[in-house]
């Protein structure tokens, strides 16, 4: 009874391991179909993976974007550190070339200009509306300036020297109320005294002594006579506003000055002799 | 053996397949390091508990060999025929070995795996594959091998527990679990 049952088992078992044998040689053969159980099985386990795979992600992300954010912080704050340092030296560099800009700038007008001149740094801006003066640090301090002297940007006039201690000077802008250039209108040929808007805080002047008959216009450009101090022809301004008016001998004209008073960095001094008062103002 | 048991390890096995399978797709840094071959590890536990007959068990081992071809893309019936062939070893086995300690547990697993690597490789490598191609198959088994054998220490116990639950075992019992 016991062998029967052996051999029964031992017959089932082979019949068990010859059956993948012959299926094996089959699917090697064509490995792409699939029969009904096949599919069955695949059908169950394809979304049960999809939802464990989905649901460990969802863990994955729940775990990297809110829990495991401790080293996160101390990127951030050294990103941070970094990007601000970049920012500093990048516009530390857009300044270098702006400066350098200039000082090409600069050295083209020294070289236009006959007169000796003098180069000095900006080293102290407007402090007030009321008072337009900068300050400004001679780069050789041997060299002699007088109050009066013209001062000069790569794009036009600036002021005059209004006082000197040491190698400091202060400098009058144009747009001071107290300041007197005598100046040109080159299309017209009309002479005029710039003088500062009072209270202006757009660095603008004002043509004294314009006569009512010329035809000056807005847009007109503004030059400098030759008479005080300042070479001829340097550009000042242009007149942005004329107001005529029925009655008098002159006109107002409003110019905006060519050079940008709130940005100065670096400008030429004219050595030359300070103009008399009385020849400035008419 | 019952309907029970063996459905309850056939399930055991496709839901490792289908975790494993869901853990490597979450963690593609994992693909090229070994993966432990957890349905070997029920075959054997099955095989050495020796708490059936060669037939049923043989099924129950078919079946596993099947889904993991199923679900991994090999040759449906590949990992059947070594599985069935590595349960009647092990069930064979079963009855003069005795496998007890935490080592020879995970000693046999080891054996095993190799043995069932190899067959895997001479059964899935067509004549026509150079021998390059064939020992790059082959290389693979040992890191595998190891892994499961590391692992089958554990697996061995957890299935112990579950099986005694599911079949009290008896008197005569010469079970790794």
């Amino acid at each position: 009874m016991q062998l029967p049952r052996r051999a029964r088992e031992l017959v089932i078992v082979a019949i068990l391991l010859a059956l993948p044998l012959l299926f094996l040689r089959a699917s090697v053969k064509s490995p792409s179909e699939l029969n009904a159980l096949d599919r069955v099985v695949l059908r169950i386990s394809s979304p049960v993976e999809t939802g464990l795979t989905s649901c460990g992600r969802w863990i994955g992300d729940l775990w990297h974007r809110y829990v495991a954010l401790w080293n996160v912080s101390d990127e951030n704050a050294r990103l941070r550190d970094e990007n601000a340092k970049l920012r500093t030296e990048l516009s530390r560099f857009e300044q270098a070339a702006h400066h350098n800009t200039e000082l090409e700038a600069l050295l083209a007008l020294r070289k236009d200009l006959s007169s000796q001149t003098v180069a000095a740094r900006v080293v102290g801006a407007v402090v007030s509306s009321q008072f337009r003066v900068v300050r400004i640090r001679l780069d050789r301090g041997e060299l002699e300036v007088k109050p009066g002297m013209p001062v000069l940007a790569s794009g036009g006039v600036v002021g005059r020297i209004e006082r000197v201690y040491g190698p400091y000077s202060d400098v009058l802008l144009a747009s001071d109320p107290k300041s007197a250039i005598d100046v040109v209108v080159p299309r017209t040929g009309s002479r005029g005294v710039l003088k500062g808007i009072p209270g202006s805080t757009r660095y603008r002047s004002r043509i004294d002594y314009l006569l009512r008959k010329d035809e000056v216009a807005a847009g007109d450009q503004v030059v400098t006579s030759g008479i005080g101090g300042f070479p001829r022809d340097l550009p000042v301004g242009k007149i942005v506003e004329v107001t005529r008016r029925n009655f008098g001998l002159y006109q107002d004209a409003e110019v905006e000055p060519a050079v940008e008073l709130g940005k100065l960095r670096q400008v030429l001094v004219v050595l030359a002799p300070p103009p008399p008062a009385e020849k400035a103002e008419r | 053996m019952t309907l029970l048991r063996a459905m309850v390890f056939i399930g055991l096995a496709w839901a490792s397949f289908v975790l494993l399978a869901s853990f490597e797709a979450l963690i593609p840094g994992l693909s090229p390091l070994p993966v432990p071959a957890f349905g070997l590890l029920i075959v054997l536990y099955l095989g050495l508990a020796g708490r059936a007959t060669m037939a049923p068990l043989v099924a129950v081992a078919l079946a596993i060999g099947y889904l993991i071809d199923l679900l991994s893309g090999s040759p449906r019936w590949l990992h059947a025929l070594t599985l069935a062939i590595v349960m009647v070893i092990a069930r064979g086995a079963s009855n003069r070995l005795l496998v007890a300690s935490r080592w020879q547990k995970a000693l046999v697993a080891l054996v095993a795996a190799l043995g069932n690597g190899a067959l895997l490789v001479v059964l899935a490598a067509p004549p026509e594959w150079p021998t390059s191609e064939v020992l790059g198959l082959l290389r693979v088994i040992p890191s595998t091998a190891l892994v499961t054998a590391l692992l089958a220490p554990f697996v061995f116990a957890l299935l112990g527990r579950l099986d005694r639950k599911l079949a009290p075992p008896p008197s005569a019992f010469r079970s790794v679990a």
